[in-house]
């Protein structure tokens, strides 16, 4: 913060798809990833752009969105309380798959904790009563069973197999 | 963590093990079927460790009802599961890492893995070794030794004579290998006597306690004891196998708590989180608030699983303890 303490600084993002974005500083600063080359770089001016090359625009914009949300929820004491679950609910409600693995690709390269735990913690709940078939297919998972194999180690827990959802 | 064997797109593989660490230990075993790597993954020691830290010592208790095993989410009751079905009427006297301890009226140890529903029993003996008692009382422990890495079984058994009053404390030790497959099998090494070391009367209040019962909370080893006059206190044992290190954690006195239970016990936890813990109170459990030092009792168990009948159950005992 500058010595007339007036200005909320910005920090300037740019994207592997060319897009800049400004961002207020406590929420870049969730991003570990530019936290850091901003304490190895102290002298950088103002106006750096920090490039980001792994992460394109739209799942940044998603994450600005999360991270915003979540510092101001920490400013107001908010953190934890049900307004919190009510926000990160209808976040994640309309994000598809595929939206959803971009966003935890780019938090994690952006190595932003509390994110990663609450998109692991989402996908893990999306996962939990799909079949074998979908998570491959989800995680890109080679099978390298033969279908007898297969078929040995599914009757060992038959019973896990009980209760699955539709694909 | 670019590990070729794994072969997925996408996604590094240290997400997904923190993706897999989330999640049931059912859907864990439909996973094994993802590929040979996931499959000898979710069996590997390592990771079977790590769920275990992350999901269920953080998510669970579990609470014995009606020939049933349940887990519930820590400290609360809310998405209770039923796990298991039980022969007979059981009782969880302990549960540590990936283990359950279970006893039946006959006092036959078996260990339960969550992960995988295995109820396995010990080879352990019916204690039988004092034919002439007329009245015995038995306690059962379960604990994590970290100094040796091994489990141990404890029992105390109390014996009465007709002619003077004498007292015995045995203690066995049960030892299970640390390196093997957790989760799909349970390798029993073999159970060897030893020399009662600390379950020596520590305190001269000791001696009126007609209930004794070992548990351990937050890692530390505790006992409960409960008076006639209707006190139970429970004490933890600060600094392991340091007789001084004694002291009464929480007592409570029965009549201030409620009048409908015959048998009040905190219930093992695997781990024990802020203040508040689960107290077993005859036939409800209850959350019991150390700092408060108070008794909640407005929800309980079984409200929580929304069964009608024992709901009105709990609201007809609520309103007797509102007539008090």
């Amino acid at each position: 913060m500058s010595k007339l303490g007036q200005a909320k600084r910005i920090i300037f993002l740019k994207t592997a798809d060319g897009q800049l974005f400004e961002v207020d500083e406590p929420v870049a600063m969730e991003f570990e990833i530019v936290k850091s080359f901003f304490d190895e770089n102290e002298d950088a001016a103002d106006d750096t752009v920090v490039p980001l090359p792994n992460v394109s625009a739209e799942p940044l914009a998603g994450i600005i969105e999360f991270c915003k949300a979540h510092v101001e929820f920490r400013a107001n004491g908010a953190a934890g309380k049900d307004e919190v679950k009510k926000f990160n609910a209808e976040y994640i409600k309309e994000k598809s798959n595929e939206q959803l693995k971009e966003l935890i690709l780019a938090a994690n390269y952006l190595n932003i904790k509390e994110m990663l735990d609450f998109l692991t913690e989402t996908i893990a709940n999306r996962l939990k009563n799909k079949s074998v078939e979908y998570v491959r297919a989800f995680f890109g998972i080679e099978n390298d069973f033969t279908p007898q194999e297969e078929e040995a180690v599914r009757k060992e827990y038959e019973w896990a197999f009980e209760g699955v959802d539709e694909d | 963590m670019a590990n070729p064997k794994y072969k997925t797109s996408g996604i590094p593989l240290d997400l997904i093990y923190n993706i897999l660490y989330k999640l049931p230990a059912k859907t864990l075993l439909r996973f094994r079927c993802l590929s040979k790597p996931f499959c000898s993954l979710i069996a590997s020691p390592d990771f079977i460790k790590l769920h275990f830290s992350h999901y269920i010592s953080s998510r669970l208790n579990f609470i014995v009802k009606d020939l049933s095993l349940y887990s519930s989410e820590l400290n609360s009751f809310d998405n209770i599961i039923q796990l298991n079905d039980l022969r007979e009427e059981t009782k969880v006297f302990g549960s540590c890492k990936s283990f359950l301890a279970l006893s039946d009226p006959h006092l036959d140890i078996s260990l339960f893995n969550p992960l995988n529903g295995i109820l396995f029993e010990l080879p352990f003996p019916r204690e039988d070794f004092h034919g002439d008692c007329v009245s015995r009382v038995a306690f059962l422990g379960f604990g994590y030794d970290h100094v040796n890495d091994h489990y141990k079984v404890v029992r105390i058994v109390r014996f009465r004579f007709e002619h003077g009053d004498g007292s015995w404390f045995t203690d066995y030790e049960v030892k299970i290998e640390e390196d093997m497959e957790f989760l799909f099998q349970v390798v029993y090494t073999g159970y060897f006597l030893v020399v009662p070391i600390w379950v020596q009367p520590y305190n001269p209040d000791f001696e009126k306690d007609d209930v004794l019962e070992l548990v351990v909370l937050m890692g530390r080893l505790c006992l409960v004891s409960m008076y006639d006059e209707g006190i139970l206190d429970v004490w933890m044992m600060k600094e392991y196998r340091v007789k001084e290190s004694w002291f009464k954690l929480i007592s409570i006195d029965r009549s201030n708590t409620t009048n409908s239970f015959s048998f009040l016990n905190p219930l093992p936890c695997s781990e024990w989180r802020g203040d508040e813990f689960i107290l077993e109170v005859g036939e409800e459990h209850v959350l019991y608030n150390l700092k408060r030092e108070s008794v909640k009792t407005e929800k309980s168990f079984f409200q929580a699983e929304g069964e009608k009948q024992e709901e009105e159950q709990e609201e007809s005992k609520e309103q007797k303890r509102k007539k008090r």
